[in-house]
């Protein structure tokens, strides 16, 4: 609660996002580099699939971000709408990006795995079709926010988009329980513990950590510029005013 | 207004001269027609792909002929007053979910009847599947009021709402025509794909209204 009254003061977030966004680039590059060390050269290949497994080290965490950046969004706009919080619209906002290029990222590499494992780059499947669902919901909360030029109407319908798209997450988590799946049920997040060996684990989690790491960078450089750009705005509309009150009052001093 | 008044003011207007009650109904046919003809007349081709056909030209009706429920009381500065009374509102919104069974979900619904007898279903299974079609558009109906709720709001109209509502509708859209193709093939009529349609149309209803709401009051703000 506290957090979220200090970060309502843009100052604040932009001195706190300078400081954190060169240290979670940082932690980007070095995790990566570990995480593709561990995925190309140190873990096994399956024993079935082959060497095509290591797609997952890509795929997987790529996945998982897609949907947590969506969470991520609807979080902050519930925030925007019930404390009028100035700063989560625009956290929110810059969010969208990286998530829609998470989600087509997954898609593909989806498309790259299915080829030699299903034997097709696509199917109807379930979490296919729910994934691409989240897809076109990101492409469409994007252009509300492109579409609308004042800001705080934008702001407004993004919010509502961003609330009503959430459903879509969790079928996409359930989306191979409830339906009869060609996908694998979930291996990592399972309530008897990930049912995948360390050698494999080791880099998907590097991998995650390295992509969370890239989340949160884009996240804060992506908002501290509209920060900047709403400043510049501002100042802008207020500039041929000022320029006028000075002209004024310099004329009626002299 | 009472709820009567706002739906029989609605339905008036629907169903004086030009008023356009029946252009969600004249969609479904006509899409229904062509994707016969591009299925061709072969009765196992017609069969198998009536309940894609019979559910999509159904929900893509629904979406396209509820778009403009609020537009002309947006334009009229009508929803503006609507929400200084905010008792008005939720009756206003019943009367519009009502004027969309009447006028959109209930013809379709009858019509689906005959396009699935022309599809080669035969008569009971076509009612069945109408059914069905019917209790899962009360569903999409709500889908339908929010989409036409953003463009109202929105003011940009065309694709975009459309295009922001039809991912809710997936859901009810995979599982519908998945339970009419049980129903086609002879399964039990209460499988589980028909359970979780009826399931999905109660959530749509249930948590859609006041996303509804919101998108109008937003529109005005």
């Amino acid at each position: 609660m506290k957090a979220i009254t200090v970060f309502a003061n843009p100052k604040k977030f932009e001195a706190l996002s300078q400081c954190i966004a060169p240290i979670a680039f940082w932690t980007f590059l070095v995790l990566s580099a570990i995480g593709l060390f561990f995925a190309l050269f140190q873990s096994p290949a399956d024993y079935q699939q082959g060497d095509s497994v290591r797609i997952m080290y890509v795929h997987v965490p790529a996945a998982w971000l897609s949907q947590f950046a969506f969470v991520f969004i609807a979080m902050m706009s519930l925030v925007a709408y019930v404390w009028r919080h100035p700063v989560a619209d625009i956290v929110a906002r810059s969010a969208a990006m990286p998530g829609a290029v998470f989600t087509a990222l997954t898609i593909f590499t989806g498309a790259v795995w299915g080829k030699p494992t299903w034997g097709a780059p696509w199917v109807w499947d379930p979490r296919l079709t729910s994934v691409l669902i989240l897809l076109f919901i990101y492409i469409g909360y994007i252009a509300v926010w492109r579409s609308i030029a004042d800001t705080e109407r934008a702001a407004r319908f993004a919010r509502l988009v961003a609330l009503v798209g959430v459903i879509n997450v969790p079928i996409i988590k359930f989306s191979v329980d409830w339906w009869n799946s060609l996908h694998q049920p979930a291996s990592i997040i399972r309530a008897d513990g990930p049912a995948m060996h360390a050698s494999m684990l080791t880099p998907l989690v590097l991998m995650w950590l390295a992509y969370t790491a890239f989340f949160v960078w884009s996240v804060l450089t992506g908002a501290r510029s509209l920060l900047l750009f709403n400043q510049v705005e501002r100042r802008s509309r207020h500039a041929p005013r000022t320029a006028k009150i000075t002209a004024f009052n310099a004329e009626a001093s002299s | 207004m009472s709820f009567r008044a706002f739906l029989s003011r609605d339905l008036n207007r629907a169903f004086r001269a030009g008023g356009g009650w029946f252009y969600g109904l004249f969609f479904f046919a006509l899409f229904s027609t062509a994707a016969g003809l591009v299925f061709g007349p072969a009765p196992t081709d017609l069969r198998a792909s009536a309940p894609a056909v019979i559910w999509l030209g159904a929900a893509m009706a629904l979406l396209m002929g509820a778009s403009d429920v609020f537009a002309k009381d947006a334009d009229s500065g009508f929803i503006l007053i609507l929400f200084a009374e905010s008792e008005s509102a939720a009756r206003y919104l019943a009367a519009k979910a009502a004027f969309v069974l009447i006028v959109l979900v209930a013809p379709i619904t009858l019509s689906a009847i005959p396009i699935a007898v022309m599809f080669s279903l035969p008569l009971i299974v076509a009612m069945t599947v109408a059914a069905l079609l019917g209790a899962g558009l009360v569903g999409v109906g709500a889908v339908a009021l929010f989409s036409a709720a953003l463009s109202a709001g929105l003011r940009v109209g065309g694709l975009l709402p459309v295009s922001l509502a039809t991912p809710i509708a997936a859901p009810l859209l995979i599982f519908g025509s998945l339970a009419t193709k049980t129903i086609v093939e002879g399964g039990s009529v209460f499988a589980p794909e028909t359970l979780l349609v009826l399931a999905l149309a109660c959530v749509n209803s249930a948590i859609l209204p006041p996303f509804i709401l919101w998108a109008l009051r937003a529109g005005v703000d």
